[in-house]
């Protein structure tokens, strides 16, 4: 893509759904109890001309700045903007919360409406855009993507956003809240560490022999296609069966319910993409680098161990990356057999018919995927920076 | 000595055999040079040495007993092993690779770091600067004499070699195949070497084997193989100049004669040059006839045209 020549896709591209999206649908909701029926109110009513036409011009603002694609200059302004109008809604949103909450009742809630969402979103992809064209380890990319965020937690600190629904149930359930989040963290944990353990043996046995290639990814690939609850209620019953044969299992609480079968599931789900990675690691490393270490006398296993293994781990880890962030999501599952996780929330929101109870535990485990897999990355990078790969004296 | 009996080796799905009944000799401390076109089966044939690839019937042998008798992977440490591409462990420093085969020998870790210094020296790289370096950090010629030293690190009788100067560019690797000449000069390791570049087998070999096809077409000296090609194949393969090309095998001694009839005291060439400088000379100083000089600068004779071409109708034993 040429720099500076025509406009910039992605930001059109934002401000065709955000913009629309922000004028014509709900910016909050309101409901008198936590139950009732709401009433949605677009931004005219929501937060008044004056802000909306604030925020509105912000989109303005991106088109103007996307006519053309422009240099760096243009990348960091809008993915400032971005970050920015995201962190504005939230604001506007939290604010706006207060004001209608207190015309509406002691038990009133108001929701982050439609509109304010689909919005903020399609902020949010100005700023991975921004994001990528600065690379990686850029500070202006870092700035920019930790802006929206530290706004948030700031807001979230300071009580600015107390006043919307989704902090309510919250501070309803803030203790079972971090016991979840922490639950989550911990099968998601050890179904990770099992599956990788697991896993990788299984990539090599694939990779190693031929016959076995077939049999195990279609072993590792039929997991993926049972659905969660069905997969949870498949294990029940071998697990609760195994339970009653050795009693003593029970005692650390392996049965047919809790956290077992909750577990087993999410490590059977994390598998393909490990096996799979570990599979494609080993297949990447040069065949010429494989072959002098045949040729130089290395066993089956010190080549795997020494060469195969190191050189394909970059890949392997990356595997294990994308279950881990996989493995938070399916983590949910938990709710259905009493290994209750975040997604207890999600579910309780949804028989209660309350919005806010299940934005609150979906939220949660987004924000958790993404602050994994960050660290994640982080750790790839610092871990697999040099000599694994690429190159190897091929310039003259 | 390693013998190739009558083998054969089919790969599946292949109408012919990839090597088809080979025999062959290959004499201690020879550099024998497998050549020809893409398939023919010199790699097929260099890689059975070691049992990466084994043979349908027939047998290799190395000193009378079958490579068979031997577990792979002693067999293989025991044999040294360059690849052209180096195949360098990207993540293992120079020093690590060099001590690739001395470790899986079990050396104490000094003989090891003793014995990396030593090939570095050899293969023309100073060993300190190299030797914590990462094959990345290497130029195409650098890895490729990590390459050869890495073959050599447990000081095998036997080296094979596969194009292992085929990936750099033809400055470096004519300076590459110089250092090994020198170095085989004086290490005397039974070499298999296999490439596709006549001028490098011409260089390189005591012996070249041309093979087409799964099937060895001729083995000879390379001055015969120049000299009397088997066949139209042959003779196409080795190329249309192949005169000259023997012409830079040939030592001036072959076409020496007295010191007479110089007229240029400039048009001269030292003794230990070849036939084929000593023809540049003529046509450079458009002169009949160049003078020839020791080492001390003293003409000890000359060469003509005439004499050139003398030593080339004389039959090749």
């Amino acid at each position: 893509m040429k720099r500076g020549g025509g406009p910039y896709k992605v930001g059109m591209a934002a401000a065709v759904i955000g913009l629309p999206s922000f004028l014509l649908l709900p910016f909050a909701v309101v409901r008198r109890s936590r139950i009732a029926t709401g009433a949605s109110l677009p931004p005219l009513s929501a937060i008044g001309p004056a802000l909306t036409i604030a925020l509105a011009s912000l989109w303005v603002v991106v088109i103007l700045l996307s006519l053309r694609e422009g240099g760096r200059g243009f990348i960091v302004a809008r993915g400032l903007l971005g970050a920015g109008m995201i962190a504005a809604t939230v604001a506007v949103s939290g604010w706006t919360a207060g004001d209608l909450g207190a015309h509406a009742g002691r038990f009133a809630r108001v929701s982050i409406g439609g509109g304010a969402w689909v919005s903020a979103i399609a902020a949010y992809s100005l700023v991975l855009a921004s994001r990528r064209l600065l690379g990686r380890r850029s500070p202006l990319g870092l700035l920019v993507g930790l802006l929206a965020p530290a706004a948030i937690v700031a807001m979230l600190l300071t009580g600015f956003l107390n006043d919307l629904g989704i902090m309510k149930e919250y501070a309803n359930v803030a203790d079972r809240f971090w016991i979840e989040t922490g639950n989550t963290a911990l099968y998601a944990a050890v179904s990770v560490t099992v599956a990788t353990a697991v896993g990788v043996y299984l990539g090599i046995v694939a990779f190693r022999n031929q016959q076995l290639e077939r049999p195990v990814f279609a072993t590792v690939s039929v997991f993926q296609t049972i659905p969660g609850l069905a997969m949870v209620g498949l294990l029940v019953a071998p697990l609760s069966a195994i339970s009653f044969a050795l009693p003593v299992l029970r005692r650390f609480g392996i049965g047919g319910i809790g956290w077992a079968p909750v577990v087993t599931a999410l490590t059977l789900y994390a598998l393909l993409a490990i096996v799979r990675n570990t599979y494609a690691g080993l297949r990447s490393v040069p065949s010429a680098v494989v072959d002098a270490g045949r040729g130089m006398g290395m066993t089956g296993s010190q080549l795997m161990r020494r060469v195969e293994l190191p050189l394909g781990m970059p890949v392997v880890f990356s595997g294990v990356r994308t279950s881990t962030v996989q493995t938070i999501g399916n983590a949910t599952l938990g709710a259905f057999v009493g290994g209750i996780t975040l997604g207890r929330f999600i579910f309780q929101g949804l028989a209660e018919q309350s919005p806010d109870l299940t934005m609150l535990g979906s939220i949660a485990l987004v924000v958790m995927a993404v602050i994994v897999d960050s660290v994640l990355r982080v750790v790839q990078s610092a871990a697999f920076k040099t000599h694994t790969a690429g190159r190897e004296g091929s310039q003259p | 000595m390693i013998t190739f009996d009558h083998v054969t080796k089919r790969y599946e799905g292949t109408a012919r055999p990839a090597v088809d009944d080979l025999s062959l000799q290959i004499p201690e401390g020879e550099t024998v040079v497998l050549i020809g076109p893409s398939g023919c089966g010199k790699s097929t044939s260099l890689r059975m040495v070691n049992r990466l690839i084994e043979p349908d019937s027939g047998t290799v042998s190395e000193n009378g007993r079958d490579v068979r008798d031997f577990p792979p992977e002693e067999l293989r440490r025991q044999i040294g092993y360059a690849i052209q591409g180096v195949g360098l462990f990207p993540h293992f420093t120079v020093g690590e690779n060099i001590g690739v085969v001395p470790r899986l020998l079990g050396w104490e870790p000094a003989r090891i770091t003793a014995r990396v210094e030593e090939l570095l020296g050899l293969v023309g790289l100073d060993g300190l600067a190299y030797m914590d370096k990462y094959p990345d950090e290497l130029s195409g010629g650098e890895a490729q004499r990590v390459g050869v030293a890495r073959a050599l690190a447990a000081d095998p009788p036997v080296l094979l070699m596969d194009e292992p100067f085929g990936a750099v560019d033809p400055l470096t690797r004519e300076r590459l195949q110089s250092e090994f000449v020198d170095i085989q000069a004086r290490l005397k390791k039974t070499v298999v070497f296999v490439t596709h570049d006549i001028d490098e087998a011409v260089k390189l070999g005591d012996r070249i084997a041309i093979m087409r096809e799964g099937r060895l077409i001729q083995y000879d000296t390379p001055e015969r193989v120049l000299a009397y090609p088997a066949d139209e194949f042959v003779a196409g393969f080795v190329g249309a100049e192949r005169a000259l090309k023997r012409l830079s095998l040939a030592p001036i001694s072959e076409a020496l004669d007295p010191a007479v009839g110089l007229n240029d005291p400039k048009a001269t060439v030292p003794l230990d040059s070849s036939l084929r400088t000593a023809l540049a000379r003529i046509i450079e100083f458009g002169v009949p006839v160049v003078g020839i000089t020791d080492e001390a600068g003293n003409v000890v004779g000359s060469v003509s045209i005439e004499s050139i071409v003398e030593r080339f109708k004389r039959p090749l034993l």
